[in-house]
This record gives C-alpha cells, sequence and structure tokens, in this order.
C-alpha cells in the first residue's frame, strides 16, 4: 500500500508503472481520479491539509477495505494546495483477482475519503471565497457503508 | 501544548500552529475550548460555531469530552470535504 499526500500533480502512466512495481497479483485493476469541477467562474480551488493525520486516516480507510474485499496493491495520490480548474485532485488505484472487489473498494475509498479523511476545500472566484461545507448526501454514504458490514 | 488549526478557523486565528502554555485544570478538549475562548475575541469567533468544529488529539478525532496533556498535539477543523 502506498500513500502520497502531495502538492505535486501526477501523471497516470508514471503512476500505474509505480503500482506495478509491487504486487501483480491482480487480474482486475480500477482507477479513479478525482478533479476539480470546472464551475462557471471559478478561478481556482484551494485544498487545506493536515498531512499527518491524513496518512494515518487513509490507511486506515485502506485497511478497512482490505477487511472487506479481496485486494492487493492499493495506491492512492491526494493533492492539497492551489489547483485550477480540471486539475487532477485525487487518484486511487486499486488491485484484486475480480474486478468487483476493486471496483466496490474503490467506491468506499472514495466515500471515506471524501467525508473522513482531513481536507478542506476552498472554492475561489474572481468576487468571493467559499469554503464548501460538508453534504448530507456524503454522510449518508458512509452511513450506508456501515449498514451493510452490521 | 502544541495547537493546530485548519481552513476557516486557521484563517479567523489567522494562525497555522502555535504553542501554548495552558493552565493545568484544562482536562478536557471541551475546557480547553472554553478557556481559548475566555482569553482572546479572536479565538471566541472562531469557536462560535461549536458544532461545525471537529477536533483531533495526536492525529486521531475525538470528541469534545477527550482528555489532553501538554504533551499532545491537538488540531481543530470543519468537517472534511477531502477527495
Amino acid at each position: 500500500m502506498d500513500i502520497n499526500i502531495t502538492k505535486e500533480d501526477f501523471d497516470l502512466t508514471k503512476e500505474i508503472e509505480i503500482f506495478n512495481q509491487g504486487s501483480l497479483d491482480h487480474g482486475a485493476i480500477s482507477i479513479f481520479i478525482g478533479k476539480v469541477r470546472p464551475e462557471k467562474n471559478l478561478q481556482s480551488m484551494h485544498i487545506d491539509c493536515y498531512p499527518e493525520m491524513a496518512q494515518k486516516k487513509i490507511k486506515s480507510i485502506t485497511e478497512i477495505a482490505r477487511s472487506k474485499w479481496t485486494l492487493d496493491n492499493i495506491r492512492i495520490v491526494h493533492r492539497y494546495g492551489s489547483l485550477k480548474p480540471n486539475d487532477n485532485i485525487v487518484l486511487v488505484i486499486i488491485g484484486s483477482s475480480h474486478r468487483s472487489d476493486s471496483m466496490s473498494a474503490n467506491e468506499f475509498i472514495m466515500d471515506y475519503l471524501k467525508s473522513s479523511a482531513p481536507f478542506w476545500k476552498k472554492e475561489i472566484y474572481s468576487d468571493k471565497e467559499i469554503w464548501i461545507e460538508q453534504k448530507e448526501s456524503d454522510l449518508r454514504k458512509l452511513y450506508q457503508w456501515e449498514k451493510l458490514s452490521l | 501544548m502544541k495547537l493546530k488549526y485548519f481552513a476557516w478557523i486557521a484563517e479567523i486565528i489567522d494562525k497555522r500552529e502555535e504553542s501554548l502554555e495552558i493552565p493545568s485544570e484544562i482536562e478536557t478538549i471541551g475546557q480547553l475550548v472554553n478557556y481559548l475562548s475566555s482569553i482572546d475575541e479572536t479565538y471566541k469567533k472562531a469557536f462560535e460555531k461549536r458544532k461545525n468544529i471537529k477536533f483531533a488529539v495526536n492525529q486521531v478525532l475525538v470528541n469534545e469530552n477527550e482528555l489532553i496533556s501538554k504533551a499532545d498535539e491537538i488540531a481543530f477543523f470543519p468537517p472534511m470535504t477531502g477527495g
């Protein structure tokens, strides 16, 4: 497992190369890339981060995912700092023997990254700056996962 | 005690982190928030919307009743919006 909290952009080809340097004991790879949505008049997005806690939290999220599904390698890159519309924010690469495991685990990890990893997004427009608030719908997704594991 | 602030809380307090001497009778996060709010209007303003603030002790999410000590790193931040 590999977690990279960084200000730098990532290149998917290079990331898959790094991913493949680990175990190759998988028949499926699920890849998710989250980007800055180009909202109207959005100039940039600032992402604040608590890197030491993010490392610990993402590690624990991946450990929970491993207890739920049969997974091989996991590589996660999450950016912070100042980003432009269409810039990459997050990358989750997961290997598994069968696609349903890595695809479900990817969804699970992203849901938890969104609401429980210590990152905070601020949208910067020409005339205003808005800290994005946590959405009720995102918390409901965590509740659904918890209900499934009961 | 090392204190860290993130997102709009850091903006209001105008600091990312600081080390403060905290009176020994302060035993929990909730008491620490009350104490900080009582010594300076800036903290009071930052902690006004108390239910919108989350706390971590040594990088682990906790609630207001968590016991704290001088060696701890305490962080204050709004609900997370990663991903």
